[in-house]
Formats: C-alpha cells, structure tokens, sequence
C-alpha cells in the first residue's frame, strides 16, 4: 500500500481547490457547494470553510445520498444503507458545485446529477474532486482535480480524512 | 422478523421519507418493476399507501380490487395469481381474508409478496410504520411500554406490534373487553388488564385499535357508550398518561367511540405521523425486496 | 316483651316481640337469609306484587336481602331500568341485570355500565341461551368485570317441552312430559364454558340428581361454579302431582322431579355444595285460576322458604349456612340483617288471597318459624 499524499499534500490541495473555486465562480450571484455522500462530504465542509477564509460569501450546503439513484441495485449487491439528501436551498437558479473525494468510472456523479435535477433546474452544475484516478466508463470530466492519478482498475483509492493521507491499495492482477 | 431487519427497515423508511418532502417526489430506483396490488379485502388506505410508495419509487404499479373482478365469479386465489404471473410481475401486494395467503403465494411463484393483512393474522408494514413513529420520538425501543387496547384478538395491527415491538426490547400490555382480549392472549409476550384506566397510567405510547361497528351489538360488544366508558381514550384519562405519551391509531378512527375527538386531534396524537410514515415504510419494503436479485417473501 | 335472643355462632341480640315467655327461651338469631333468584312481581306485574308486600313477605321469611330477577318489565338490560329502590324496612333490595339483551340471548348487554350503576351479578332471567356461542362471549366479557353469571341450565328447545317431569307420573296423568335431561344438558354446557372462560358462574332451580353430582365434581376441581336449588324442592316432588288433582299451585317451571332427585337435592345441600333460595314467584289468582297446563308457573316462596328447608334437613346449622351464607358468598356481598327464629314453631304456607300469594306449599304442617329481622 502507497501512501499518495500526505497531510500537508493534502491541506495544500484543498486550498487551492477552493482558490481556484472562487476565482472561477467570481460574479456568480449564488450557488452551494454539494457533497456526494460519503466521501465527498468533508471535503465540500472544508472547502465552504476555505471559500469563507478567502474573502468570499460562504457558499450554500448540502449533501446528496445517490443510493436510489445508483444504476447497480439490480447486481445483487447487499443493499446499501441509506444516506441522507438534504438540498436545504432553492435549487432552480443555482449554481451547484458537486463535490467528491475520489471521481473513478462516472457513474455516482451521473446518479448524483439525476438526483439534483428532481430538485429543480440548476444555473449550471461543476465538478470538483480531490483525486482523479482515470478509467471513466462515461463522459463525465471535473472542472477542478487537485490530483490526477494512474491507477490499475483493480487498485483500491483511499481518501482517509482523519489521517489525512490519500492511499492507494494495489489490487490483484 | 429479526431485530437488525427491522432496525434496517425503520432507518432506511427514515430515508424514504425525505423523499416525500422534495419538489419531486420521486426517485429512479424501481424503474421498470411492476408492482401489483391484489387486495381482496376493502382498503383505500393501506391500498393507495403501497401505490404511492412504488410510484415514488418510480415503479409501475397495477392495482386488482377483487370485489369486483373475477374472483367474484368464483376464481380460485391461485388462479387469479396465475393470470397475474403472466403479466411478470416484480412484486404483489396481496391483502387477503385468510392467514397465510400471502404464504401460500411465496412460495408458489418467484415475485416477491408482501403481505398487507391476511385474515386475523398480520399487518407487517403496518407496524413497521408504527415503529418508525415511535423511534422518530424515543431513538430506541428497548425498555419503552407500549399499551393496545381494543379488540386485540381479531387485530391484525396488533398481533404484528406486538412480534415487532418484543423483537425490538419494548415491552406490550394489552387491554380490551373479555371477548377482544382474551385469556388466551397469554401465549404472545404481552401483559394483559383489562379496562384503559389499567394501563393508561404506565404507557409510553398507546395505541387504539379501531373497533368496528359491524362488531357492536353482536355479542361479542354490547354498546358504543360501554365501549367509551371502559375502554376509550377519552381527555380525562389522557391527563392520566405520562405527559411525554404517545397517541396512535391504526386508522380510520371512530371519533367518540375508542378515542375522543379531541384526543385524537390533541397534542400527543401522531396519527398523522403514522399515515406519512405509512407511504416511507412502503416504499422501504419495495427497496428493500426489489432492489436484490430474486424472490423474497416479506412479512 | 323484650328479651336477649343468642345469636347462632355466638352474641346476642335484643329484641322486642310479643310472644309468650316460652317461645322467647327457645329463640335464636340467624343471618338472615338472602334469596338468590327473587321475581320481584314489579314493575309491569301489579296484579303480583307491590314494594310493599315483596317486602312484608321478605320480612315474614326472614329475608334481610333479596336479589331480583332482571325479568319484570321493562326488563333491567340498560342502567335506566335499574330498580332505584335499594332498601325497604330491614330488607335490601338487590339487581341482577340481564346478560343479553331483552334476554333473548342474542346481544350483549352493558355490563359494565350496569355493575357501575349499581347491579351486583348478571342473570339469564331463567331463559335459557340457545345460542351457545353468544353464552361464551357474554361469560368471558363478564368475566372481566368480576359478576357472578347466574344461569337456569337447561337447553333452550327441551326447556319447553312439557308441563311435568317426563316420567311415570306425568304418564299416569296424561301430562307432556318435560325430561330431566334438559338439565342436565344445560349443567354440563355451563361447566364446559365456566372452565373455559373462568368466569364465575352459578347455576339456578337446580332439581335434578345428575346436577348435584356433575357440581360438585365441578366444585371439586376448582371451578368457580355454585348452584342453587327452591327451597320447596327438598320437600315437593312429582308424587305429589300424582293426587289426581292437578292442582295449578304445583305447576312450575322447571317441573318437579323425581323423589330421587329430591333425595339428592337434600343430600346435596347438607353437604355444602348447594345453596337454597326461596325462588319466589309470585303470581296472581287469575294466573293460576287455569287447567293445568295453561297456568302460569310460579309460586310465592319467601314466608314457607326457611321452613320448608328447615323441615327438609332437620338442622338449623345447615339450613342457616345454605338460605344465608352460602348466598353472601355467592353474591360476594355483606348482609349483616339477621333473622329471629323459632325452631320449634310451626309455619302454615297460605294458600291465596291477601297479599300472600299462592305457594305450592299451602295447606302443609311446616317445622320452624321466622318472627321476624332484627338489624
């Protein structure tokens, strides 16, 4: 197992993310940062913090559980607990900035995109990830990666935010 | 059941339920399941909540009131299951006069059943969605008193809270006339009284069943006004109960009879809980059995 | 003449009597007694009976409390019709309610309602239940409410068959004969629903010997189950019919049985596992005044009851313990009345006329006397 960042890799990679962030959204009159449970959720609280300790008006919150959204029930995999989805704020006009640790295949960000239309009709939505680990099965991009990665699909991608360290477990094959 | 699936249940109705506060309520996870309501017994309630849920779920749903189809010319509930399987069905939700229908169907065919109420015996969501109530107020179940008062012999709410709520820890006492309560009562895990005033004392929620009309005045019931007199939750003895009570019913009421208006209107009663609670519940059970590969049968 | 009268079992009361020195040293005072299943004649009934004579014929037995059929008119199936009068001279006057309605036997009446307005047990009215379904629920919500049931035993389309016991006698008479099996049958369908219910039951006008035995088995093993019989069947049986003259004051219902059945009501009593009532059944001249089949059944039995019984068992032990205490028990209620007793006097039964009303016992020599309560 390789550890991939460590913890001051990591806090610098969220602050520029967050610089980044409100230089792109500068005049966007409003819009919310939205984690994508579960990974996702302490980065989007530590980012909000980052965006407020800029300068700049802290963003909307709110995180969503794709669960119901996700296109893999029928697999026979154990069923997933349940997450909660909470978009405290009118999403119709809104600029949503989804969130997440780890973007892979595509495919929780394309649930997560459904579950945020049956909301309302977002001004637009952007992507931002922690790590970029590659073998995307669909055409999903991130607006903003602060670290893009070569994996072996069997490899196993670890956003570990107590340690803060990324790993990365080499799979079998 | 067993406790950690009745724990996965409430948690995951939990959820569901978020999805009846949102703009759209609705999400994709059943697309393209049909779910079928066989109710052989009348139930606009029970029988609209299953639809809802699915729908929320976005799964088709198709709904036979066998009143008025074919059974009523004598079709055997085996045939009607048959036609019924030609048309695949993912799921049917049966409701049934005998116990052990739904049973009969699980495993007799590879949809999924759930049972909505079959005879005297059970009414599984119904109590999984009474739970949900009461866990939304006390967190856990366990040491919690729970108080049925009614006809608790030919009470399917009852008989499934009363398996559901001992799995979970609470424990059940259960009141009613000597007809509707009977000795024999002693072979579930319950502690039986007799009149209202008995229990209304030590309940942490107490549950009134629904006593039915038709049930009144044929020996088995004398009067409505007995009934209220002994065995209804009427103000005074309200002010008996913990403050903290809880107030439930199975619905539909019958204002006047075993619960006053004002109580059943009152600041303790989540009997409107229980019906929102009824749609999330559903639609838990409908996740839970659909969202997996192969027949389960629930409940 | 007052004088200090032993009460039996020990104390003494005070009394004041005119009555002559020697009847005084030979008097004892007993509990009074309290009649199990008392037709009161009223409301609906005038020609029967008023308040006033039920209680100067009460007073007369020796009877500090009577319990009351539910069957007058209207019949006592809802607290409205409750009797309000509770006590008169030194008699109380106690209610047993329906426990169908109407006593048809076919829905059940407000019990609990009726216990809190005031009635002490519930009772068939002696009609007996066909439906034996609605007999079960109606004990088992009985049950709930601690009321003894009091229930005639008999089965509901052979109660009516037959003016007399179905036997030699009412052959040699002509007479339809009633079986006894009837009651038998309806002995055994209480036991069976009082060991499945658990509810109190007590069985009224027992007559029969098979009764007796299949009761105090039942007694035996535990079951809260009690029965009664008419203080005029330890002395009455259908011999006496056989006179020829078809004398309407024997006519009664359930009919007098066999002397060996009355041999084993005796026997039954003096053991403990009956009690006695008066069974008193008051009905008027122009009731009685019919062939023998048209007549209405009944007779008066509150002033020859403790006679009748005393002469039967010949001891005054075992008459006091089945006329009072045994029925205290029954009802579950305190009487502390008692009754003053002559034990070597004489009772003459009146036979018609007045306010006495006809009992089946006139024209009889009986032993014992009552002269009256004493609180």
């Amino acid at each position: 197992m390789n550890v991939v960042w460590t913890r001051e890799q990591l806090d610098e990679g969220v602050k520029r993310l967050a610089s980044q962030l409100v230089t792109t959204l500068v005049g966007v009159p409003r819009w919310a940062l939205v984690g994508i449970r579960d990974g996702g959720v302490p980065l989007a609280d530590e980012l909000a913090d980052e965006v407020e300790r800029l300068g700049a008006r802290r963003p909307d919150r709110g995180d969503v559980d794709i669960t119901l959204y996700r296109d893999d029930l029928y697999t026979g995999l154990e069923k997933p607990v349940l997450g909660d989805t909470d978009l405290p704020f009118p999403v119709t006009g809104c600029g949503i900035v989804l969130v997440d640790d780890v973007l892979f295949t595509g495919r929780t960000v394309r649930a997560a995109m459904g579950e945020v239309w049956d909301f309302g009709r977002p001004d637009f939505i952007k992507l931002v990830v922690l790590v970029d680990r590659g073998h995307r099965e669909l055409p999903v991009a991130a607006d903003l990666v602060a670290l893009s990665l070569h994996t072996r699909k069997s490899d196993r991608v670890t956003v570990d935010w107590d340690r803060r360290e990324v790993r990365v477990e080499p799979g079998a094959g | 059941m067993p406790r950690a699936e009745i724990e996965a249940l409430i948690s995951t109705a939990a959820r569901m339920r978020q999805v009846g506060e949102r703009r759209i309520k609705k999400v994709p996870t059943l697309r393209g399941r049909l779910v079928v309501s066989l109710f052989f017994e009348n139930s606009t309630r029970t029988r609209t909540s299953f639809e809802l849920a699915a729908k929320r779920l976005s799964a088709d749903t198709l709904s036979f009131n066998v009143s008025t189809s074919s059974t009523a010319k004598g079709e055997t509930l085996m045939d009607t299951a048959r036609n019924i399987h030609a048309m695949q069905p993912d799921c049917i939700v049966i409701r049934h006069a005998s116990a052990g229908a739904p049973a009969l169907l699980a495993r007799s065919f590879p949809f999924s059943v759930i049972n909505a109420g079959d005879g005297i015996n059970e009414h599984p969501s119904q109590a999984l969605l009474d739970m949900l109530t009461m866990s939304d107020h006390w967190g856990a179940l366990d040491g919690r008193t729970v108080a049925i008062v009614g006809d608790v012999q030919h009470s399917r709410v009852a008989r499934s809270n009363i398996f559901g709520l001992a799995t979970m820890g609470a424990r059940v006492v259960v009141a009613g006339p000597g007809t509707m309560c009977r000795r024999e009562l002693a072979a579930l895990p319950v502690t039986r009284r007799h009149t209202i005033d008995e229990v209304v004392g030590e309940a942490d929620a107490i549950m009134m069943l629904r006593i039915q009309r038709e049930r009144l005045g044929k020996a088995m019931l004398p009067s409505a006004r007995e009934y209220a007199a002994f065995y209804g939750l009427d103000l005074d003895r309200l002010q008996r109960a913990r403050p903290e009570v809880l107030v439930m019913h199975p619905g539909p009421i019958n204002r006047g009879v075993e619960i006053g208006a004002e109580v059943a209107d009152g600041g303790r009663s989540v009997i409107l809980d229980q019906v929102t609670n009824g749609i999330a519940v559903r639609m838990a059970l409908l996740y839970h059995l659909l969202g997996r590969e192969g027949p389960v049968d629930e409940g | 003449m007052k004088a200090s009268v032993p009460v039996l079992g020990g104390a003494a009361v005070e009394v004041d009597l005119d009555v002559s020195n020697e009847v005084l040293s030979r008097l004892v005072a007993v509990p009074a007694f309290v009649d199990l299943y008392c037709d009161p004649g009223f409301p609906g009934f005038p020609p029967r009976e008023t308040l006033d004579s039920l209680v100067v014929g009460a007073e007369a037995g020796g009877f500090g409390a009577l319990l009351c059929s539910p069957r007058v008119e209207p019949i006592v199936d809802v607290p409205e019709n409750l009797g309000r009068v509770e006590a008169r001279g030194g008699v109380r006057l106690l209610n047993a309610a329906a426990l169908t309605v109407g006593l048809g036997g076919v829905e059940l009446t407000e019990m609990g309602l009726l216990a809190r307005a005031g009635a002490v047990a519930l009772s068939d009215g002696g009609v007996p239940h066909r439906d034996t379904a609605v007999l079960r629920n109606a004990l088992e919500y009985a049950r709930e409410f601690d009321l003894t049931v009091l229930l005639r035993p008999a089965d509901a389309d052979l109660d009516i068959v037959g003016v007399a016991n179905d036997s030699a006698a009412a052959v040699r008479l002509g007479l339809r004969g009633n079986p006894a099996a009837t009651e038998e049958i309806g002995v055994a369908r209480a036991l069976a629903l009082c060991r499945a219910t658990g509810a109190t039951v007590h069985l009224t006008h027992l007559g029969t010997a098979v009764a007796v035995e299949l009761l105090d088995r039942a007694r035996r093993e535990g079951l809260p189950i009690s029965g009664s019989c008419a203080a005029r069947s330890l002395l009455l049986c259908e011999d006496d019919l056989d006179d020829g003259a078809y004398d309407a004051r024997y006519r009664l219902h359930p009919p007098l049985r066999s002397a060996a059945d009355r041999a084993a009501l005796v026997d039954g009593v003096r053991a403990g596992v009956l009690a006695v009532a008066a069974d008193h059944q008051p009905r008027a001249p122009e009731e009685k005044d019919h062939e023998f089949e048209r007549a209405v059944p009944g007779s008066a039995g509150l002033e020859s009851a403790f006679a009748a019984a005393y002469t039967a068992l010949g001891d005054l032990e075992a008459t006091v313990r089945a006329l009072a205490i045994m029925p205290r028990e029954i009802i579950g209620l305190e009487v502390k009345t008692l009754a003053i007793i002559d034990p070597l006097g004489t009772t003459l039964p009146a036979s018609a006329g007045g306010r006495h009303r006809a009992d089946a016992l006139a024209g009889r020599q009986l032993r014992g006397a009552v002269l009256g309560l004493s609180r």
